[in-house]
């Protein structure tokens, strides 16, 4: 879908990309994750044509980019970033009708993708669709911003920080809305943040950028068990990397089907939850084992201590 | 609703106007009450012209040179402000600036040995010295516009015309405007002076009265410009109002 | 990077010195102060081996700063041509020249075009001197933009030239020049017209600054009458200057016929004191706008910490609020005065005297160069006002050092 081959970019003195290889496949999540300055915002905009390349090809649907009317490319994408950047002097609607009038949609299906797009980002069109950006809370504006960027129907979706700017706990409602929201429409997004835990979260897959280069790419388990070296290890958060990885699989993975003994007053946890969830309950709760639950408050298993630290027995701890 | 609620602002400047209209149509009248003022001149009411006619000239002079400053300001500002006139921005920049110092009579001063007397040097001075707070505010609005909001409009897949005509503008109309009501202000007061170098004026019932001492005619003229100076900036604040803020 | 880009701004001024000295009239002589002049070329007026040089030098900035421009030949490696290291001492030189030139080459332009014969001849400089002096203007300033120390160099440039016309005018060779003859003829009046056009000026700048310091700390003090007072000054503000002055005539005469005592302190309807409250009047909205907005926008944090260390209110004020407003209020003061500057040149019509009594005469006999005896020295005091008040703004900006 979007191929970057030997992709660089040179700006007076330095060199922001270099040569970098990376291909994305439809409907994959591509996360670019790097400090600032690694040059993944300065990759994403290249994809389209908002910084134009140096040097090496870039693809998309097997067409060289560069042989593509820039405006019109662009419209074929969705584009969010952190600031929003909604025009202040539209309305939500008009806003997030932008796009489709680009593409010079009939009106009454411009005001049914726009009520259907709040609608899908829980803000209820009545309410919102007049407003103007100011008006809104900042989560509000930045769902504007991505039903913004959706509301073409592009194949493809750029986001660069969207969620950066907001509080941790309006970040992860909206991180978990895009999941849904993704995952019924199936499209093909390049996301850049510099916050590992929203690339671990969001990503089918992580591309580690340092210094223009891709340091490593991978699934998120990938990265967590393989670190290609110490700059990976070091963005990963050594310290907390295992409670990182425990955060990845869920509960119902590792349980064992036994409910022989089940009391309904002894601690328990959602098959759903993460491993890491079930180890702060084991912590809390001062016990090695929980009860299991499905979402109608069902036994399915049991989790132990061991299951989640499967132990080798050379690693066992000697007893005196 | 709101549209009726948007056009509350401009009763006052239709007040002013019709206050300016009714002052333009029967000062002539007023005979008896200018004689107050000047009980020993045989003429107390200006009449060389019609107060009409002045107010009209007056208007048009200003009208000229606000236009033609408005449209060659706003093509300097929008040219300097893209990526290829990028180059001339300081320099046009400390230009308008430099030009605001510059004293607007001097300006109308020297437009005379250079263009002769009349209505042409009038409005070409007028002209001239409009430029500068247009294309200061112009550049200003320009680039005072959030650098996301281009970002997005440009990354949207809007061509540079329609981020021109469509963002840009419309978010630099305030300020914009500003600087066409700053133009706005010296054209009356300088078309005013205007009568000094031959142009027909609300100026010349002034002059006049200053010339033979006549403080009647002098009054007459005062009253009218600055009727005139007050209306128009309440229309200009009542635009002002309507537009939508962007802040 | 800005280098390499160089941009076509150099190259485009001296395109359009060239033209104007091409295309128009250097200079004109005129038999005697009010016919027209009789217009001469660059080459006649300079004769040609100063206007060679002339044109040799615009050409050479042209040259020099189009170089790097040339990209096709670089492109095309025919030429590898990079932006050359002394292109803006070479610039700077040939700028200085063409400036310094100016007085003399007008001096021999008079020495040869003006016959003996006609002592009241007189000669003055044409659109395509007046236009090449705005280029060459221009040119310093942009190139002055990528300098280092540019504030000692523009000095430096900017005396020199003004050295070069004095130097000619103290030589007497610029004595058949049609402003100086004007000035020659004028000198008493000039005089006065300077003396009466400060006087007027500072009392403005003194009256507005206290008045206007008063009315700052009134709104500062009585927050709810911010909105109303900037109201009026706006409404002021807004009244043409002329008609100001002339409204204020029947008022003061009517007055200071009922008050002999007025009269003799020189209040009369016409003359400088209606003239001086108008001025005043029309200061108050920069100077009081500037003091507030300044005193008001010395942010929350810095005067709560100021607080919290122990300042009392008077240490506040003055080690606090005050350095940090400074600036601000000295632009106040900037625009109060080239403003009055303006406005002063205006009331010459109601008998004020200054330089604006020279414009109006000169209209009035349609003396031009009488116009421009007034007309250029108000611009000057214009100028000169704004470079002293910006250096002061400069000096008292806060957190910057001076070295």
């Amino acid at each position: 879908m979007i191929e970057l081959r030997r992709l660089s970019k040179h700006f007076a003195d330095t060199t922001a990309v270099d040569a970098i290889d990376l291909s994305i496949a439809r409907g994959e999540l591509c996360v670019l994750v790097g400090t600032s300055g690694c040059g993944k915002s300065t990759t994403l905009r290249m994809i389209n044509r908002l910084i134009e390349y140096s040097e090496g090809t870039l693809m998309v649907d097997g067409r060289p980019i560069d042989q593509l009317d820039a405006v019109q490319l662009r419209r074929r994408m969705g584009y969010a970033i952190q600031s929003t950047g909604l025009f202040p002097h539209w309305t939500v609607a008009q806003n997030i009708g932008l796009v489709p009038r680009l593409l010079k949609w009939p009106k009454s299906k411009i005001a049914q993708r726009v009520d259907e797009l709040l609608n899908l980002l829980n803000m209820p069109a009545r309410e919102f669709a007049d407003k103007y950006p100011q008006q809104l809370s900042g989560g509000q504006a930045q769902r504007v911003g991505v039903a913004r960027a959706l509301a073409g129907d592009p194949d493809i979706l750029l986001m660069d920080e969207p969620f950066a700017a907001l509080d941790p706990i309006t970040r992860s409602n909206l991180q978990d809305e895009l999941l849904r929201i993704l995952h019924q429409m199936g499209k093909t997004i390049v996301f850049v943040t510099h916050d590992i835990d929203e690339a671990l979260k969001l990503a089918d897959r992580i591309v580690i950028m340092d210094q223009g280069r891709i340091v490593q790419q991978g699934s998120a388990h990938e990265l967590l068990s393989q670190p290609a070296n110490e700059f990976v290890s070091q963005l990963l958060g050594k310290a907390d990397r295992g409670l990182k990885q425990a955060s990845l699989r869920q509960v119902q993975e590792r349980m064992q089907p036994n409910i022989q003994g089940y009391q309904s007053e002894q601690p328990s946890i959602s098959a759903k939850a993460s491993l890491k969830q079930a180890l702060s309950a084991m912590l809390w709760h001062q016990q090695d084992y929980l009860w299991v639950l499905d979402h109608q408050q069902q036994p399915q298993g049991l989790i132990e201590l061991a299951d989640i630290i499967p132990t080798k027995p050379q690693h066992r701890r000697p007893r005196s | 609703m709101r549209g009726l609620a948007r056009l509350g602002p401009l009763w006052q400047p239709c007040l002013l106007l019709a206050l300016l209209g009714l002052l333009v149509h029967n000062l002539a009248n007023w005979e008896s009450l200018f004689r107050l003022v000047q009980p020993d001149t045989r003429q107390v009411i200006y009449s060389r012209d019609s107060f009409s006619y002045l107010l009209w000239q007056h208007l048009a002079l200003v009208g000229l040179a606000v236009v033609g400053s408005l449209m060659i300001g706003l093509s300097a500002a929008i040219l300097v402000t893209r990526t290829r006139g990028r180059a001339f921005l300081p320099l046009v920049n400390q230009l308008a600036s430099m030009g605001q110092t510059v004293p607007p009579v001097a300006v109308l001063a020297l437009a005379v040995p250079v263009l002769g007397f009349g209505n042409p040097a009038t409005v070409v001075a007028l002209l001239i010295y409009g430029l500068f707070p247009i294309v200061r505010n112009g550049i200003a609005g320009l680039q005072g516009i959030d650098g996301a909001v281009l970002e997005s409009a440009r990354g949207m897949g809007m061509s540079a015309m329609q981020i021109l005509w469509q963002v840009e503008l419309p978010l630099a109309a305030k300020v914009i405007l500003a600087g066409v009501r700053t133009s706005t202000t010296f054209a009356i007061a300088t078309a005013a002076i205007g009568s000094t170098v031959g142009a027909r004026t609300l100026g010349d019932p002034i002059i006049s009265g200053l010339i033979n001492g006549n403080n009647a005619y002098v009054i007459q003229g005062a009253l009218l410009i600055g009727l005139l100076a007050i209306s128009l900036d309440a229309l200009f604040s009542a635009v002002d109002k309507w537009l939508p803020s962007t802040h | 990077m800005a280098d390499s880009r160089s941009d076509s701004v150099l190259p485009l001024l001296s395109l359009a010195a060239i033209l104007s000295v091409l295309l128009l009239d250097y200079g004109s002589v005129q038999a005697n102060r009010i016919v027209a002049g009789v217009g001469h070329s660059l080459w006649s007026a300079l004769g040609s081996g100063l206007a060679t040089l002339l044109l040799l030098s615009l050409l050479a900035i042209l040259v020099l700063n189009s170089l790097p421009n040339l990209s096709l030949l670089t492109k095309l490696k025919l030429a590898r041509l990079k932006p050359h290291r002394y292109s803006k001492l070479y610039s700077y030189t040939l700028l200085l020249f063409l400036l310094l030139q100016m007085p003399f080459g007008l001096a021999w332009f008079a020495a040869i075009q003006i016959p003996e014969s006609q002592p009241f001849a007189r000669a003055a400089p044409g659109a395509g001197f007046w236009l090449l002096l705005f280029f060459s203007f221009l040119m310093l300033l942009e190139l002055q933009r990528s300098t280092a120390h540019r504030h000692w160099l523009g000095l430096g440039i900017g005396l020199s030239t003004l050295a070069a016309w004095w130097l000619c005018l103290q030589l007497g060779w610029l004595d058949s020049l049609a402003l100086v003859r004007e000035y020659r003829s004028q000198q008493g009046p000039f005089k006065q017209a300077l003396q009466s056009h400060l006087l007027l000026v500072g009392g403005t700048l003194l009256l507005s600054a206290l008045l206007g310091g008063l009315l700052t700390a009134l709104i500062l003090n009585f927050r709810s009458l911010q909105s109303s007072v900037f109201a009026l000054l706006n409404f002021l503000q807004t009244i043409p200057s002329i008609a100001l002055f002339s409204l204020l005539i029947a008022p003061l005469s009517a007055l200071s016929m009922q008050f002999p005592w007025l009269q003799s302190l020189g209040i009369r309807g016409i003359g400088w004191a209606p003239a001086l409250i108008a001025l005043v009047a029309y200061s108050l909205l920069p100077m009081v706008r500037n003091c507030t907005v300044a005193l008001q926008q010395v942010s929350a944090e810095v005067l709560q910490s100021a607080q919290a260390m122990g300042m009392n209110r008077v240490q506040l004020f003055f080690q606090v609020r005050l350095p940090l407003a400074l600036p601000v209020m000295i632009e106040g003061l900037r625009i109060t005065c080239i403003q009055a500057i303006g406005l002063t040149a205006v009331a010459a019509l109601i008998g004020t005297g200054g330089f604006g009594n020279f414009i109006f005469q000169g209209l009035g006999q349609a003396a031009m160069d009488l116009i421009l005896l007034g007309a250029l020295p108000i611009i000057a005091l214009a100028m000169v006002a704004d470079y002293l008040f910006s250096a002061a703004a400069k000096y008292w900006q806060p957190g910057v050092s001076h070295d």
